[in-house]
């Protein structure tokens, strides 16, 4: 691609190449969806007037045409006339004092066009953050984690500008680290953070009376769990492009699960005026919260406005295990009352988390876990004590659930002891203290639309049944062992608004294209979003083409996490899909001169009284005027919570799910494998079951690999095993191709036709639920992730901790 | 020192002044602008880069210019024919076997090879024949049902 | 850096590049352990040797004999395809065809792998519990290393600089005998970390029942790829019983050399491998065995 054809036509999603390129395949998808739409309708008949016409279809992804084909367009794959390749110098140190930075040999190193150092970037514009403006984009005085970037480089190849980076050279004065949350919370005489010390953020929250709580306990379980930290590891490492376009916008096309917050952030970097940035999101080869920092963008844009010339800056994988976010180092201890008839009267919870060297969304993360605490159950007596800290490692951040599969992870595994102990089945203990509609959350906000107790209703005949079948199974050293875990989720945000907005506009072609912020990063969101769209506006889905993802060309809708874009973008689609039905029909009515009740657009088709037209027809007889048709769909939900008591509403609507799995294991080698896994999941109505089912299997897989191996090793600061060799994945033969998922029957009546939200829960119960698997399997309590084989054999081998011996 | 070397892509022969120690990845993608072949590892772990070499799948990313001369290697680009998907991409798309995306052309490739070489593979066969690449949306469930959709076909 | 690249189409070709080179060249076969470490810079090669086209490093042939001939450039797949091996030695395809992935096995050789000496390596350990020969080609012509001779210390073999492996031959075995192979890996694919694995000959006497002739490869719990003849002594004659195994893997967690890794402490490596040990000699020795290809679990 060359700068002169940047200029792509209006209505275009960038991602998936060129109109010209487009058109073909168009009309191949317009064939699949049509397959597709026939064939649904023959299995599930429909009534125009009163059934849904796409929802809950098998709608084809309407990205996966391009990539099947191998032309969607990931950052990596962008090549620009002029282009110049990025590398970074990274610190070798967990802690440090920079005492210089010597560049003048990489300056004359072959082929090197531009160096950056932090000392040229103005005070004011180097400390750059999510939450808060805490990390420099490049370490200038002092260094906070191993690999945090120092210097970046760009040169006529990715080669040179490698090579020139063991050029630099920069002398440290080494510091004394902080390596855990303990450290980090005792008096020291290191400090790694220059206004908050040593600590993120220490947060209290409570409800009711904690000491008589427990004194109406008959029972009370005390226990500590550790959770290691693992990575992202989407397939796709960071990777951006940034130029200046013909207009003098300062573009940079990177894949982000939020383009709109790297378009603020870089307008200050830069000291560019709002109009004069862009960001546009590339095809994302997936994210899982980890792709919503600053990684390539701010280095890239300051070097290609120091250069002149397109900057492309990709990440290897050892970059992305050592600089980018993790999943948090948790440890938990929790205390847990209840009366011998299984009614939970009190928990007491402390978090530590290991936040690492900066900030990220270590706050968010922190929210999340306390008001998560205890749920999905009613808890009369609530005391949570959380406390983030800074480390000398790679910071921690967003990842599939924000924290939530850990504190699951502690609580679910807790309450199964506690049936254990009370001799109440796991399904009846979760049934007598789950949350239903009316009760109240620990932040005093009342819930509607609950679906747990139905997802422990569909849980409950397979896991009796299959219980039955399993009485009693041994073979030589193999056992067998079923496990359950609930979960509750809060969809969007913690506790601060976040809009999202849609607009629809069609052309007198009969195309129509849906606006949204909100980016697709692999989840099928650009999919569902037409869906709703199409199904409120009363036009056929595969008319709709998808523009997410673009700082210019749509609101900023916050990003495309918190399983928050079917709900508030789907909301927010389906607001605009009905606006620009009515003004359609206006429009129509004024060119017909019929009043405007008497017109309807609906099955892609625009009856007016009697006559039918089909709707490209319709655009036709509206002529230059459906230009001025634009539907627009705000969903903004009242949220607020008071940042010191925690009271107030955090969320607009919960998801609830049930998970039953089953395990087998070798009792002389402590090995676990996942035989099969029963997802009962409230994620309210199913917008796309197709899209639905990969992300309860995506999911149960991620979920194999944080309970039985994914670690990210760390030694003195250093991550040991920054690869997919030392780094464990799940891989087919690993995951159960036993993956059951039920959806339950649960209409959320603030959700865009009743949908909530999916894609982050299917991860949480899965590590809680094998780890009672373990338990009901060789009577031993896992309280640490992963479950290695060496672990599950220790505690296999060690009378004290098995539940014998409790 | 550079070396000639002949590669033959998706049926079109390139003559190409190669370092020698050059991946056919990095060929592939910086000057075939055959970008389909994604690039991530580079220790032939995570199957992102998967090409056919004689029909067989490979890690381009540890494959060698100079070791693939002469030879005939296949990427993703060549599995559509006349405007029209293979069958399995299609199966990919309409199963779902495709979310983010980067791991599909390896996954393709892969599956591409072992229902030349075995039409009639069982849910073993495929699974085993997919082992070694990896994803991380979908759980592999879809991918496998996407390939076994075509057996036969 | 330059880097020199010779296609060898001989082996006299490739050997007289190795004396030319002068230890400063690498061999390149299938190229999939030598290119991990080229791109991550832990190897910067002036002079590759690329002897994956040499005619007589191919081919799998039985003979007269009765030894089975491989040529260092077959490949994994080759060798997990292969009829001839199989009658023989069917622990060998078996071994093969659970080498890391199938794009691996394409490229990666027998030779390539047991040169490396990787101590995790599979290929080694099965010749190793076959008695094989490497047939190295040098200068001077080709010399037999036995294969207990071979590996000497981490990623270190019997190879002097100017010599390739030109030819592995394993001999036949008494009648009687039968093979093995278990591995113990964390995944049940992609063993690229901390596995640990066994490779067993023996026979097992008709009338006592008693173990016979046993021979074995001990892989990923030592610095190199292992053998050890007093662990062979103490079974050798004796019953397959719980208590022999118990006194083996007594003497087991002294023979054995494992390091702690990311994944698993040394302690845990050497009980796995006396588990492993166990399961793979039973297997041999009266078919049992519930692991899934050589998977003991």
């Amino acid at each position: 691609m060359t700068l002169g054809d940047w200029k792509e036509p209006e209505g275009e999603k960038f991602a998936l190449g060129t109109v010209k390129e487009q058109t073909h395949w168009q009309e191949e998808y317009h064939r699949l969806v049509r397959e597709t739409v026939e064939q649904e309708r023959a299995l599930h008949p429909t009534e125009v007037e009163t059934d849904p016409q796409t929802i809950g279809m098998r709608i084809p992804r309407n990205d996966a045409l391009y990539k099947v084909r191998g032309r969607a367009r990931y950052a990596g794959n962008i090549e620009m006339e002029g282009m110049l390749y990025g590398r970074f110098v990274r610190s070798q140190y967990p802690h440090a004092r920079i005492l210089s930075v010597d560049t003048s040999k990489a300056k004359t190193a072959p082929g090197v066009k531009g160096i950056l150092t932090g000392a040229e970037i103005p005070d004011d514009r180097l400390l750059v953050g999510p939450i808060s403006d805490d990390t420099p984009i490049l370490a200038k005085e002092k260094v906070r984690f191993a690999g945090e970037p120092i210097v970046a480089i760009v040169a006529e190849t990715e080669q040179q500008a490698e090579d020139a980076c063991l050029l630099v050279d920069v002398e440290y004065e080494p510091l004394d680290t902080i390596l855990t949350p303990e450290e980090a919370i005792a008096e020291s005489s290191v400090t790694i953070d220059p206004v908050d010390g040593n600590i993120i953020t220490d947060l209290h929250h409570g409800q009711g009376d904690i000491e008589a709580g427990f004194a109406e306990a008959d029972i009370i379980l005390e226990n500590d769990y550790e959770i290691e930290p693992v990575d992202h590891c989407f397939l796709e490492s960071p990777a951006g492009v940034a130029f200046i376009d013909p207009d003098d916008v300062l573009t940079v096309l990177v894949c982000t699960q939020y383009p709109h917050y790297h378009h603020k952030q870089l307008a200050r970097v830069t000291g560019r005026p709002m109009d004069k940035v862009r960001v546009v999101q590339t095809v994302v080869g997936g994210a899982f919260g980890g792709k919503m920092d600053n990684t390539v963008e701010c280095a890239s844009a300051l070097l290609t406005m120091k250069t002149g010339r397109p900057i492309k800056m990709v990440f290897t994988r050892e970059e992305v295990f050592t600089a980018t976010t993790k999943r948090h180092a948790m440890k938990i201890h929790q205390r847990l009352g209840a009366t011998k008839d299984g009614r939970i009267t009190a928990l007491d919870v402390r978090n530590l988390f290991d936040g690492g060297a900066y900030r990220s969304y270590s706050m968010i993360c922190s929210g999340r876990c306390v008001i998560h605490a205890g749920m999905p159950y009613r808890i009369p007596n609530l005391k949570v004590h959380h406390t983030a800290v800074f480390t000398n490692h790679v910071p921690s951040g967003a990842m599939r659930s924000f924290g939530v599969v850990k504190v699951a992870f502690a609580m679910e595994c807790q309450l199964n002891e506690l049936a254990d102990k009370l001799g109440i089945s796991p399904i009846e203990i979760r049934r007598i203290n789950g949350l239903v509609d009316e009760d109240l959350t620990s932040t005093g906000q009342t819930l509607t639309d609950v679906g747990l107790l139905k997802s422990l209703d569909a849980i409950e005949p397979l896991y009796e049944q299959r219980k039955a079948e399993l009485a009693g199974y041994s073979n030589g050293t193999r056992r067998k062992g079923l496990g359950i875990a609930c979960l509750g989720y809060g969809i969007g945000y913690s506790g601060v608004r976040n809009p999202s907005t849609a607009r629809v506009r069609a052309d007198v072609k009969g195309v129509v294209t849906a606006f949204c912020g909100t980016p697709d990063i692999g989840t099928g969101s650009d999919t569902s979003l037409a869906m709703v769209a199409a199904e409120s506006a009363g036009i056929a889905v595969d008319r709709i083409r998808v523009v997410s993802g673009d700082s210019t060309k749509t609101d900023d809708s916050g990003p495309t996490s918190a399983s928050r874009t079917t709900y508030f973008s789907g909301n927010a689609a389906h607001i605009a899909g009905m606006d620009f039905k009515a003004q359609f029909e206006a429009a129509v009515a004024g060119k017909r001169d019929v009043p405007a009740e008497e017109v309807r657009l609906q099955e892609d088709a625009v009856i007016v009284r009697n006559e039918r037209m089909n709707f490209e027809d319709a655009c036709q007889l509206i002529g230059d005027d459906i230009e001025q048709i634009g539907g627009y769909g705000k969903f903004d939900p009242d949220i607020a919570v008071d940042i010191l008591t925690f009271k107030g509403n955090p969320y607009p609507t919960y998801v609830f799910a049930t998970h039953l799995v089953e395990i087998e294991m070798d009792t002389e080698l402590g090995s676990v494998d996942l035989v099969k896994a029963w997802c009962a999941h409230d994620a309210g109505t199913i917008v796309n079951p197709t899209g639905a089912e990969g992300q309860v299997e995506g999911g149960v897989a991620m979920g194999v690999g944080q309970a039985l191996w994914e670690r990210v090793v760390r030694e003195g600061g250093y991550i040991m095993n920054p690869h997919y060799r030392d780094y464990l994945l799940p891989s087919a033969k690993d995951v159960t191709q036993e993956i059951e998922s039920i959806f339950v029957e649960n209409h959320d009546r603030t959700g865009p036709y009743g949908a909530k939200g999916l894609a982050e829960v299917s991860l949480i119960p899965i590590p809680a639920a094998m780890a009672n698997a373990v338990t009901d399997a060789v009577d031993v309590r896992p309280n640490h992730l992963p479950m290695d084989s060496e672990f599950v054999l220790d505690l296999l081998n060690d009378t004290s901790t098995n539940v014998a011996g409790e | 020192m550079t070396m000639d070397v002949t590669l033959n892509v998706n049926g079109q022969e390139h003559k190409l002044a190669v370092e020698p120690t050059e991946t056919v990845v990095n060929i592939l993608r910086n000057r075939l602008e055959l970008t389909g072949t994604h690039k991530d590892c580079s220790m032939g772990v995570c199957g992102a880069c998967t090409v056919l070499m004689n029909g067989r799948p490979v890690s381009s990313c540890l494959l060698l210019a100079p070791q693939a001369d002469g030879q005939e290697i296949r990427t993703v680009e060549s599995l559509e024919h006349d405007g029209k998907l293979s069958p399995l991409q299609e199966a990919f798309l309409t199963f779902g076997a495709v979310q983010c995306g980067y791991c599909t052309p390896g996954f393709l490739m892969t599956a591409t090879a072992l229902l030349e070489e075995n039409p009639k593979p069982d849910r073993g066969e495929v699974i085993e024949a997919l082992k070694g690449n990896l994803c991380r949306c979908t759980g592999y469930k879809k991918i496998i049902e996407a390939v076994e959709s075509v057996v036969g076909q | 850096m330059s880097c020199q690249y010779t296609q060898a189409t001989s082996v006299d070709e490739a050997v007289s590049a190795l004396v030319d080179a002068n230890g400063e060249a690498h061999l390149i076969a299938g190229g999939v352990a030598l290119v991990i470490l080229m791109n991550e810079k832990l190897v910067e090669p002036s002079w590759l040797i690329d002897v994956s086209r040499i005619e007589a490093l191919h081919g799998i042939d039985r003979l007269p004999d009765g030894t089975v001939r491989i040529g260092a450039a077959v490949t994994h797949r080759e060798i997990a395809e292969s009829q001839v091996i199989s009658e023989t030695f069917p622990m060998v395809p078996e071994m093969a065809a659970e080498i890391a992935c199938g794009r691996i096995m394409n490229k990666g050789t027998i030779g390539g792998n047991i040169c490396l000496a990787d101590p995790q390596g599979d290929p080694p350990i099965a010749m190793l519990a076959l008695d094989a020969t490497m047939r190295a080609a040098g200068p001077d012509g080709t010399r037999d290393i036995p294969v207990r001779e071979f590996f000497v210390d981490l990623y270190t073999t019997a190879l002097r600089e100017d010599e390739l492996l030109q030819e592995i031959l394993i001999p036949p075995m008494k009648d009687g005998s039968v093979t093995a192979f278990g591995k113990y890996a964390a995944r049940k694919a992609m063993d690229y970390t901390s596995t640990i694995s066994i490779a067993v000959r023996l026979i097992r006497n008709d009338s006592s029942g008693n173990l016979n002739e046993i021979s074995l490869g001990f892989g990923g719990v030592g610095q190199t790829p292992m053998h050890s003849e007093e662990i062979e002594r103490m079974l050798t004659g004796a019953a397959p019983t719980d208590a022999l195994f118990e006194a083996v893997r007594e003497k087991l967690f002294d023979v054995l050399e494992p390091i702690d890794d990311h994944l698993y402490s040394a302690n845990y490596k050497r009980h796995v491998s006396a588990v492993t040990l166990r399961r793979t000699i039973m297997k041999a020795y009266d078919g049992t065995w519930e692991g899934e290809g050589v998977l003991i679990r």
